[in-house]
């Protein structure tokens, strides 16, 4: 687990999906500590991924920047990479950025 | 009675608020919760507030990385008032530094259709706003005004009849 003043980052694989949890604000103090993280999570394997967002309650550009670059790296080897469970707040920068077409955001588990 | 002619005096240049910080990226979280604080009080709802916070951040990481370039000893000086605008309320907020002048021309948004990391603030500020100038001062460093109409139609009774 990686951790920032005020943004903690669980990787783990559930079943057959790398699934990466950060929990608290993604901004521009603690998304270098979510970049890092991915980029270890993402070094190899081939598994989907799932970037749970459900605890975040705010993301700003430099947080998108570090997803685009996330996707761009998933597309690379060849594996999905799945948004689930964004806040409306969170959601709304996707949209603002016309991103919400670009990712697969899904809105929970079910 | 609330109603026009119940209306005090609509100038509400005391409601300025001030708030200084040191240029880092771990304090710019104060600047978008006072924002959104502040705006939310001025009746701006709660999906405009977020966003205007939103501007605020990325106009102030904007000035951290680019004006300061993440150098220590930086400061970013934020304003805020609300004035009576026709028959709403203008909300300005103003963002101060004393960094490098980065060209004006080069302050805008790109394209979205370019699928890309990074390059989204200035499109999301402008999203947010009605409004939006960046200045160079003339003793150095930059200013940026962004402005948001709230029109009299949202305006709750209280900030109606007081205009703050």
């Amino acid at each position: 687990m990686a951790t920032d003043k005020s943004l903690t980052i669980d990787c783990a694989t559930e079943g057959d999906v790398l699934r990466v949890t950060p929990r608290g604000e993604i901004d521009l103090s603690t998304s270098p500590s979510l970049r890092r993280s991915l980029q270890a999570a993402l070094a190899e394997g081939t598994l989907p991924v799932e970037i749970v967002l459900s605890e975040v309650p705010y993301m700003d550009s430099s947080g998108v920047a570090t997803l685009v670059e996330a996707l761009q790296t998933c597309r690379r080897q060849q594996r999905t990479l799945t948004l689930v469970s964004p806040s409306h707040r969170v959601a709304s920068i996707f949209k603002i950025s016309k991103l919400d077409t670009v990712f697969t955001i899904r809105d929970s588990d079910a | 009675m609330i109603g026009p002619t119940a209306m005090p005096d609509p100038e509400c240049d005391h409601s300025e608020i001030a708030v200084e910080i040191d240029a880092k990226p771990d304090l710019l979280g104060i600047l978008r919760d006072t924002i959104e604080f502040w705006s939310r009080r001025r009746s701006l709802t709660d999906d405009r507030a977020h966003e205007l916070a939103m501007a605020v951040d990325e106009a102030a990481s904007n000035i951290v990385r680019h004006a300061y370039q993440e150098k220590p000893g930086g400061r970013i000086r934020m304003r805020c008032r609300a004035a009576r605008a026709g028959e709403g309320i203008d909300l300005t907020i103003v963002l101060e530094d004393d960094g490098t002048q980065v060209p004006l021309d080069l302050i805008k948004s790109r394209n979205l259709d370019d699928v890309r990391p990074g390059g989204l603030g200035v499109h999301l500020i402008q999203q947010a706003t009605d409004e939006v100038t960046w200045q160079h001062r003339p003793e150095g460093g930059t200013l940026l005004t962004m402005r948001v109409h709230i029109p009299a139609r949202t305006l709750t009774l209280e900030n109606a009849a007081d205009g703050h």
